[in-house]
């Protein structure tokens, strides 16, 4: 009797931490995130180089172009350093799954972009969200969707990688590290 | 007789053709025939003018683009540095520039930080809508900006993403549509590096 409530009490505490372990929390990053039916490989991101950027003020004299920030005909508009991160998301799920936002600590804002390209003209523009098809995959890549860093706050360098937290509709919040290279 | 020495002659011209050079196999789209390139004064990421007809003996390598271009610029300056790197010596004669389509936004020190970053010899020129218009219509360039009230961007810049090569002469040569392979783009560009200047 005694034996059998040691071995469920092992078999509750087994779950417990086979639970707490299954948690997407952290993953390194060549080992694809599961986020529920999703994973993700492949993540990266361009570098980006802050040096030289005019922060504040402008050594240009009183034209005010170039500063981050300035009021225009554009409003307050940025004018930082941007970059792209790009991944391959998989759903093994039977719903279809949608991203719908990113973050990282590298950028004051994020947003899920699309480049649409007809006639070898591109046009970016920005989505609401990505679909990841039930069963199927959605690429992010350059020349079409992908994660737009706008005003990256650091320099972003190669071999580094990024946590960046996506979220999805149905699977939640998902971390991924995004390796910095040239694609 | 004198119907033979013209049959003659053109033999030896056929043979001469075909001893000399072929005519180089270039993979990118050209342009026959090769015309002048339309001249323009820009001013340089060190803020310095720069002529295109001043270039000659150098192979000019133009892309239209801007700074805060997402990931098509970033892509074919990408693919511009790998192509340089496998030119290696023929690189020398090559000068790749970064047309901006944002002068708004791409200042002289911002055009340097950003071409820089692919390769140190790349320049970034700049110049007002008014120097850009004549520039962007000769070379059939597509530029429009675009509003993005949903976006921290402000507005973007679509635009068409053709690289431009325009040969020691100072003549338009070839154009490339985006996306040509690097092997195919490092083999017209060697080719151009190596005519008489």
């Amino acid at each position: 009797m005694r034996n059998t409530i040691s071995v469920i009490l092992l078999a509750i505490s087994s779950l417990i931490l086979a639970a707490c372990g299954a948690a997407p929390t952290t993953t390194p990053a060549v080992a694809p995130a599961t986020g529920m039916a999703l994973e993700i490989r492949d993540a990266w991101v361009r570098p980006a180089n802050m040096a030289a950027m005019p922060m504040e003020g402008n050594a240009q004299g009183g034209s005010g172009h170039g500063t981050m920030d300035q009021t225009t005909e554009h409003g307050s508009m940025s004018a930082g350093t941007t970059t792209a991160g790009y991944m391959v998301i998989k759903n093994s799920g039977s719903e279809p799954d949608y991203l719908l936002a990113a973050a990282a600590d590298i950028a004051e804002t994020i947003e899920l972009h699309n480049v649409l390209m007809e006639d070898n003209v591109m046009r970016m523009r920005p989505v609401e969200k990505i679909e990841v098809p039930a069963g199927g995959e959605v690429e992010l890549r350059p020349g079409g969707f992908h994660v737009m860093f706008i005003d990256v706050t650091r320099d972003v360098k190669e071999g580094e990688s990024i946590p960046v937290t996506l979220t999805f509709e149905r699977a939640g919040t998902v971390e991924v590290n995004a390796v910095v290279r040239q694609p | 007789m004198k119907q033979y020495s013209f049959i003659l002659l053109g033999m030896v011209l056929l043979m001469l053709t075909a001893c000399g050079p072929s005519a180089p196999q270039f993979r990118g789209t050209v342009l026959e025939p090769a015309e002048p390139a339309f001249d323009f004064t820009l001013i340089d990421e060190q803020g310095q003018p720069f002529t295109l007809s001043e270039q000659k003996g150098q192979v000019v390598v133009l892309f239209f683009g801007f700074t805060m271009c997402p990931d098509i610029c970033p892509a074919a300056l990408a693919d511009l540095s790998v192509v340089s790197r496998e030119l290696g010596a023929d690189a020398e004669a090559i000068q790749v520039a970064l047309v901006s389509l944002d002068p708004e936004r791409d200042t002289s020190e911002r055009l340097q930080q950003y071409v820089t970053a692919f390769d140190p010899r790349f320049k970034g020129l700049r110049g007002d809508e008014a120097t850009l218009a004549p520039i962007l219509k000769s070379y059939g360039v597509y530029s429009e900006q675009r509003e993005l009230p949903n976006s921290a961007m402000g507005y973007t810049i679509d635009h068409s993403g053709f690289i431009y090569a325009i040969d020691k002469a100072g003549n338009w040569r070839i154009l490339f549509a985006h996306g040509t392979a690097v092997e195919d783009i490092t083999a017209d560009l060697r080719l151009l590096a190596r005519e008489g200047g």
